[in-house]
Order: structure tokens, then sequence, then C-alpha cells
């Protein structure tokens, strides 16, 4: 791998001296107009580099510092990528991860799909140390936020991009209890991510309250934890969802904490708020959260029920200030059911994503709900081998290239 | 309106002159602002673009009108003619004509000669020798950011 560096290097030099005499050659050429760097305007330059994939524009960081500066900018994170067309193929992001019991670490593997292949290519790997907490969901735990991945390891918080398989380790979280609960968020006007981290303690699974609020931005220039307020009692029992820079979980609240609620997480303004009134008669809320997961359906922060076997609630958000939500029942037929998960769904056809994942194997299914039928069965050739390798898979459903952290 | 007053001349930095129709050069949103100032004669003075750059962004606004005014065109047929207007062109010409359709704002060639440059453009180099781009990085900070991402460089 090094050599290879040191051969770009070496060739790129070389280079140099073959441009020289090209641009000799050329100004002899009458209709060549020579282009000035400065005269090159800067949202030009993010023009052209946001049509390419992020392998080309990581190469091209070494084009000039000014590039460099340029393609490390929010201005250009922002930007990124480019929507060829709003009916691009979508795209899955699988996780695996893997032990490495000798160094206490897990090894989460990368790999992606767009939703008309049956090959799962391989994107990137990135390593943790191995602290689990036996009150989460692994499900639960890791985050996926516009192309960035949370890796909540306890006091140690990993982010990576999966696209570049470049990670940075936070500074240790501010607390001495080792049930961590974290929530990734961004911002999407300013290209801004923030961690949200929250304490629990050990004891009562669904009833422990949560302490400690605090918030690191990444990239910022404050390079440490910042403590910040929170009014409302909550312990948090779902996986996060980011929509529009607002970061949202299910949790549990009240006295005795046996009432529900949507937390709302502002990522700019760092305030908290909560959304209550659904789950209608639902008469035990509590013991229900182990089977929702919040997923953006129609584009809207929705609550994905598993009430049977093969009956699901979706509840979605209509307006938080009123406290307003929309509620769809259906039933899904399917043989093979063994654990049918909703994961999300696709945006632009608002079929629902399930994941079925039988001991060894795992398949997607795509429900059309106005038709109420299954509209097609995903399975990937490599599948059955990376769960030979792999204990776990998480599925991601709105991946999009990132050129964060690069 | 007679027929002088819908007619508009440009004149590029070489001092050639084109005579189009305002329909066709008022897609440029830079030549759209001139006139409705009145600041300009019927001579138009483009002093960033040659007479070789303007030739060429005068075809695609006189396709481009055609279009829009009587839609006898399907888009299917006219995205076909973009892919094949900057098909041939070299990445010289079509960084210049960047430059021109951000100088003459016209969004939608913009978009398309910036889409065309990310697909022929592969090299560093390509860029360093089209757009004049001095590299500034000593050995030593090269072989840190390629040390960085090797991952970007192991093909």
């Amino acid at each position: 791998m090094l050599s290879k560096a040191r051969n770009v290097i070496r060739t790129r030099h070389r280079n140099k001296r073959r441009k020289i005499e090209n641009e000799s050659r050329a100004k002899t050429s009458e209709t060549r107009r020579d282009i000035d760097e400065d005269l090159v305007p800067q949202d030009l330059v993010i023009e052209i580099l946001r049509r390419l994939p992020v392998k080309s524009v990581a190469r091209f960081l070494l084009v000039s510092k000014l590039w460099a500066t340029i393609i490390r900018s929010r201005e250009f994170i922002r930007s990124f990528p480019f929507q060829r067309s709003l009916i691009q193929p979508y795209r899955l992001l699988l996780a695996f991860k893997d032990l490495d019991n000798q160094n206490l670490r897990q090894i989460w593997n990368f790999f992606s799909s767009s939703s008309t292949s049956e090959r799962l290519s391989y994107l990137s790997l990135t390593a943790c140390s191995n602290i689990t907490s036996p009150y989460s969901r692994v499900n639960d735990v890791l985050h996926y936020v516009n192309g960035l991945i949370n890796l909540g390891c306890g006091r140690q918080q990993i982010i990576c991009n999966p696209s570049t398989g470049k990670s940075t380790t936070l500074p240790k979280v501010r607390t001495r209890r080792n049930f961590i609960r974290s929530f990734l968020g961004s911002d999407p006007l300013d290209a801004q991510y923030n961690v949200l981290c929250m304490s629990q303690k050990m004891y009562g699974k669904w009833r422990s309250q949560s302490f400690e609020h605090q918030v690191f931005t990444l990239g910022g220039v404050d390079k440490s934890w910042r403590m910040i307020e929170c009014n409302i009692l909550h312990g948090p029992v779902t996986n996060g969802l980011c929509i529009d820079g607002v970061v949202y979980y299910g949790a549990l609240t009240g006295m005795s904490k046996n009432e529900c609620c949507l937390v709302r997480f502002n990522v700019r303004s760092e305030k908290f708020g909560q959304v209550v009134g659904f789950l209608g008669d639902h008469d035990t809320p509590p013991s229900l959260f182990s089977h929702i997961s919040l997923i953006r359906y129609k584009g809207k922060v929705t609550l994905a029920i598993q009430i049977g076997i093969t009956r699901f609630e979706l509840w979605a958000l209509e307006d938080a200030e009123k406290h307003e939500w929309s509620k769809v029942c259906f039933s899904v037929h399917h043989l093979l059911h063994p654990s049918l998960r909703i994961r999300g769904d696709i945006t632009h056809t608002d079929e629902i994503v399930f994941v079925v994942n039988p001991p060894g194997h795992f398949y997607f299914l795509y429900y059309d709900h106005q038709k109420n039928i299954i509209v097609k069965s995903r399975e990937y050739n490599s599948g059955k081998e990376l769960m030979r390798r792999f204990s776990l898979m998480v599925p991601f459903t709105d991946y999009v290239e990132s050129v964060m952290l690069l | 309106m007679s027929k002088s007053e819908k007619k508009i001349v440009l004149k590029s930095l070489d001092n050639e002159a084109f005579e189009v129709e305002k329909a066709v050069a008022l897609q440029s949103q830079t030549i759209w602002v001139m006139c409705e100032d009145k600041c300009v004669g019927n001579e138009i003075p483009l002093e960033n673009v040659t007479g070789q750059i303007l030739a060429k962004v005068i075809d695609y606004c006189k396709k481009h009108a055609v279009v829009d005014g009587d839609g006898d065109e399907s888009s299917e047929e006219l995205k076909n003619w973009d892919t094949e207007f900057t098909k041939n062109m070299d990445q010289s010409t079509l960084f210049n004509m960047i430059l021109a359709a951000n100088y003459l704002n016209i969004k939608s060639l913009l978009n398309l000669t910036c889409q065309a440059v990310a697909d022929k453009t592969k090299t560093i180099d390509e860029f360093h020798t089209f757009l004049n781009i001095e590299n500034n990085f000593t050995p030593e900070e090269e072989a840190q950011i390629c040390q960085e991402n090797l991952w970007a460089f192991d093909d």
C-alpha cells in the first residue's frame, strides 16, 4: 500500500515535467486560452467536484492546497453529492459486525448495494472497542445519518464514514457511568454534525432516566463535550432518526416512566422538545417499545410497530407542534417471517423495506402498502457467506456517500 | 417590433461579432440584465469570452431557444443533442465553456459542461493543465495526504 502511494507521488512529479512541456506547446496554439487558477471561482470547482464519486474527490485533494481547502469546506460537504435525478437507484448500506476477541475489539465491515443489483460492494471497515450494553439492542446503537455512522461504544464514541473508511474517535464522554446512549444528528443547511450523548443507570430496563446530556460538534472549534440543559425527564428506548436537522427517538417519561413520548432534539439550537399523543389505546406501551423502530416513511418521522407476527402499525408524525399523528395498519403475509423487521422506506416509491433475518441468512422484502402486496424480494449472492463470517448484520435504507472526514 | 430590434449583436473578447435573435441571446441572464438596464445599445461586448467559445455558446442557445419556443422537439431529443454537443469537445474547450456559461449565467449550460468535465477528467494532472493550477504541495505534504487516503489510491 505504501509503495503504491510512493508511486503515485513519483508519477506525479514526472507528470509535472511533462505538464510544463505540454504548456509550452499549448501556448503556440491560437485557440488555446490559458485559465488562471485565481480566475476560476471556487463555486465552479465545487460544481465539478460534487459530480464525482467520493473516491475521485479524495484523489483530487492533491490538485492544490486551495482544492484541499475547498474539499474540506462546509460548503462543499453540504453540496455533495449532486443528484443527477430524483429517481436514482436507491442504495442500501449493510454493516456487518465481527469480533476480535484477542484485542477486545469489534470490527464493522460496510457494504453497499443499489436496489437494481444483486451484488454487494465492499466499502470499508472500522474497528472500535468492544463495549456493549446489556440493555440496548445493537440495532439501536448504530446510528446512520447523512453518510456518517456513529458506533456508540460506551464512553468511547467513534464516528466513521463508511464510504471512505475514515473515522474519528471523540474525546471520552463526561460521565462515570458505562451505559451511554448516543444519537447522531446533522443539520443539512450548514453540514453540521452533532453527537448527542446521555448516560443511564444500569438498572430498570425500561424505566431508567437519562442524565448528563452533552453534545459534541464534529469539526467544530471546541474539541470537547458541552453539557446542555434537558428539562424533559425521559429515558430513550428506541433507535434514533434524524430528519431536517432534528433528532427523534422514542422515550419513556412521567414519574413512573410508563408514558411514552417522542423526544425531539434540534441539532442547531440544541433544545429538547417532546411530542405525545400516539399509540392510541395500546394499554401496555412500555413493553410495546421492544417492537418499535423509528423510520422515515413518506418523508415523515414514523413509529413502526409490530403488533402480531404479521400485523404492523405505522404512526406518522403529521404536526409536531399540535401533537398530530396519522395511523396506518396493515398485515404482511409472507411464508418465511421468523424475524420480520421494518427498516425504512424508499423515498421515491414509498415502498416499505423489511429485512428478514433467519439464522445464517438474510434478505429484503419491499412492500407496497397501497396495493397491499410484496413488490419484490431481494437476496444477495454473497449474503450467506457473509453471514457465516460475521456475527451480525445491521441494514440502513437511505445510503448516500459523504465527503465528511476526508 | 421591427426586424432590427429583434436582433442583437454579441461581440467577443477578440472582436468577433455575432448577430443573433434576441430570444436566443436572452437565455443568458447576464445579457438579459444588460438589456433590461438599457445600459447597452444593440451591440453587447463580452469581455470574457473568445469568439471560438462564444460561437459554441450561441449554438447551444439557438438549439434550446427553438425547443423552448415551439415545443416540437422532445426533451429526449434535446438530451441526445446535449450529449453529442459535449462529446467531442476537448477538455480545454469544456473548461472555457464552463467559465463562459458562468459569466453569461446560463444555468443549464453550466450544468451540462460541469457534468461533462466531471465525466471526462480522470487525473490530477488534467486539472493542473487545463485550469493552469500549480501543485503547491511539498513531496512530504503529498505523501501525508496519500498516506491518510490510501483507500483512494489503491487501484
